[in-house]
């Protein structure tokens, strides 16, 4: 939740976007003068921010918390798509005006968006050029992927030693994380077996594909924001030259997210986006069963029940299940057979 | 350029911002006074009558004294809930059904578990739901009864009757996908679309039954900016009226309510139906029978919504083309996949169809 932020600090930082905003679109209606209240407005919106947020934090039922913090997402977002419009287009107004070319300007300008909303893939993509990097970061998954349930079963600090069974029990499971799975993969070219170093090898491979796959991914949705925020550009400018202007933010936002959507609805059934979701979608789950291997390896050496095992339980019982029905099934029949030339016969409903 | 395209008066824009603050306030009130239990779906009195592994098989207490002699089981989809059906008095199909004078059953899917991760199509199809038809047929002690289709549930009301049609009276069915290949003003819907790409024997193993999380964001990313952002901005209109944000949030619940899909089951409906597109094609098979639509021949109502986001118009209106009835009944809403549960129109309009529509089937 949120709230784990300071309070303090996160209505700081709502309260001042806030300002920083109003002052901003403030700032762009050239020639007007501004309502000689603005101080004592915003800080009324403090006040009320303030009861908001203190009535948000405190006892509110978590379905609540969460609504809320949607709420204020949406607001935040919002805010922050007006912002960078307007000033985007306060940017634009003098260079089109030059007579710039529109096509490049444009471009330009919802690139600059984009990259103010989403992070610049290409430094990702930089940054994961070296194997040993790579080898390095999967590493580090794996340890991330194993902690969890060991860490959840290691004893809470400060609890009587040797107290309950459930105590003794995490001691063992987390010795026998510690003498197995953390260690190898802790260590990952010393003394485990060929069998695991080859499942971490695949499992290495599979990883890599799919941080190629997720750069891959992350390259093509920029695109497609980029081209977003250039329509969004476009239709601007068409209001412009129509003589539309967008007069509130109500009808900023109803125009905002309806050429977005028509324009990433498009963009999803291209090709460029298909190809890329299938190439992550399918990279992920191709991981997912080698980390599922390589899981299963240490919780064997654990003595803990793996996932395949479990569904082999579950597929015997299922099998169990679906015959137990048909038995009975056939058995009803046969009994029901001598009855069936007769009408069927009315229970009260 | 002409003249600046945003023109926001800074008075009006300021008043603007204040009283979109004051409701965002105002809704943090009203939220913290509620507690989750006041948010209920699905209220509408019913005893359950059935119950197999984790299906129930509900029966809607009747609204007249004398309901309509063949009883109505409405079969829901696999992937969310069928509270969208009840999902509060005054938007109700269920409760308006009633208020008509049907006698309603539904059958609830439940919530799978891992457990469930082997059950297939023939499982839900020629198990759970003949199960379902039987003990209605015989708690009234008719061979047959009528079946309504939801979505989802639909494809499976299709393929059951097709199964079996001695047990079937009048088959209803409602925004459901039939021709999983059908196309729009020449594009394929987003959903079959992104379907096609899916790699499903990889995703059913990787993940055992298929995370009601993964569709719901497959759902939401359809129109990613009115179902994340719009839409709560939207709220705000409403956050000083309690009882209208009580009907956002129980849309919320049911929206976000999502079971997991058994994994088998996923796996054979988008192989058989999304990749392949057998149903229309009369190669799909339910435990080894073949379906074929031409035995569909019991008369069938095809509703379907004009602005379906999920389920292109087409794919439903396709139904038409594979039945054996001559008795075939196609009707348009001019609403969305959504609209069709809760919309005015469909409030004041579908129940009537529905109902009329048997009644002249009795």
């Amino acid at each position: 939740m949120a709230s784990a932020e300071p309070p303090r600090t996160l209505m700081d930082f709502w309260l001042d976007a806030q300002r920083q905003t109003w002052q901003r679109l403030y700032g762009i209606t050239d020639g007007q003068e501004g309502p000689p209240a603005l101080p004592q407005m915003i800080a009324q919106w403090q006040q009320a921010a303030t009861q908001g947020f203190t009535v948000w934090l405190t006892g509110a039922d978590p379905f609540a918390q969460v609504m809320s913090r949607q709420l204020m997402n949406a607001q935040g977002t919002m805010l922050q798509v007006i912002e960078s419009l307007a000033r985007s287009w306060q940017d634009l107004t003098p260079r089109l005006a030059a007579g710039e070319d529109e096509t490049r300007a444009l471009r330009e300008a919802a690139e600059h968006l984009r990259r103010q909303f989403f992070p610049e893939p290409a430094t990702l993509a930089r940054a994961i050029q070296e194997s040993s990097d790579l080898w390095r970061l999967y590493i580090e998954e794996m340890q991330q992927l194993a902690r969890p349930w060991a860490e959840a079963l290691r004893p809470t600090p400060g609890a009587p030693p040797g107290g309950s069974a459930l105590l003794e029990l995490t001691s063992l499971y987390w010795d026998a994380y510690e003498r197995s799975f953390g260690r190898l993969v802790e260590s990952p070219r010393m003394g485990f077996s060929r069998e695991l170093e080859e499942k971490l090898l695949r499992g290495f491979d599979a990883w890599a594909d799919l941080r190629r796959a997720s750069i891959h991914f992350q390259l093509v949705v920029a695109n497609i924001w980029t081209d977003v925020f250039e329509q969004v550009l476009r239709g601007l400018a068409e209001r412009s030259q129509t003589g539309r202007p967008i007069q509130s933010l109500h009808e900023l936002l109803q125009f905002w997210t309806g050429v977005a959507d028509r324009q990433l609805e498009a963009a999803f059934s291209g090709e460029a986006f298909l190809q890329a979701q299938r190439q992550l979608f399918n990279a992920a789950m191709r991981y997912r069963l080698h980390e599922q291997q390589i899981v299963e390896f240490g919780l064997r050496a654990s003595y803990v029940p793996t996932r395949s095992e479990i569904d082999e339980v579950h597929r015997n019982l299922y099998e169990l299940r679906k015959e137990l029905r048909a038995l009975r099934k056939e058995l009803r029949q046969a009994r029901e057979t001598p009855a069936r030339r007769a009408p069927a016969r009315k229970k009260s409903p | 350029m002409s003249q600046p395209p945003i023109q926001l008066n800074p008075v009006n824009t300021l008043h603007e911002l204040t009283e979109m603050h004051r409701k965002l306030v105002e809704g943090m009130r009203t939220l913290s006074r509620m507690r989750h239990d006041d948010i209920q779906v699905g209220t509408t009195p019913k005893d359950p009558v059935y119950r197999e592994d984790k299906l129930v098989l509900y029966r809607y207490r009747p609204l007249v004294e004398q309901p309509f002699p063949i009883p109505l089981l409405i079969v829901y989809a696999l992937v969310n809930r069928p509270a969208v059906a009840d999902l509060q008095p005054d938007r109700s199909l269920v409760r308006n059904l009633l208020a008509q004078g049907m006698d309603v059953y539904l059958i609830d899917w439940g919530y799978p578990s891992r457990a469930d991760r082997y059950l297939t199509l023939e499982d839900y199809i020629a198990g759970y739901l003949d199960t379902c038809v039987d003990v209605v047929r015989e708690r009234h002690g008719l061979e047959r009864i009528n079946v309504l289709g939801i979505c989802q549930g639909g494809t499976f009301s299709v393929c059951y009757a097709a199964l079996y049609p001695e047990k079937v009276k009048n088959l209803t069915v409602m925004v459901a996908p039939i021709d999983f290949h059908a196309t729009q003003e020449g594009r394929s819907g987003l959903l079959n679309l992104w379907g096609l790409g899916l790699d499903v024997d990889q995703l059913v193993e990787a993940t055992g039954n298929i995370p009601g999380e993964l569709m719901n964001f497959g759902f939401v990313m359809l129109k990613p900016l009115q179902l994340n952002f719009q839409k709560y901005l939207d709220a705000l209109e409403m956050m000083d009226d309690e009882q209208k944000l009580l009907n956002f949030l129980r849309m919320e619940k049911w929206i976000f309510d999502s079971p997991d899909l058994a994994g088998e089951a996923f796996r054979q409906f988008v192989k058989d139906f999304f990749h392949a597109n057998k149903l229309v094609r009369g190669e799909a098979e339910i435990g080894g029978r073949r379906i074929d639509l031409r035995r569909l021949t019991m008369p069938v109502l095809n509703i379907y919504a004009e602005q379906d986001h999920l389920v292109p118009p087409p794919s439903s209106i396709a139904l038409g083309d594979h039945v054996g009835t001559s008795d075939y009944t196609l009707c348009a809403f001019p609403v969305g996949h959504i609209g069709m549960y809760v919309s005015g129109k469909a409030q004041r309009d579908l129940a009537p169809t529905i109902a009329d529509w048997l009644k002249a089937r009795a």
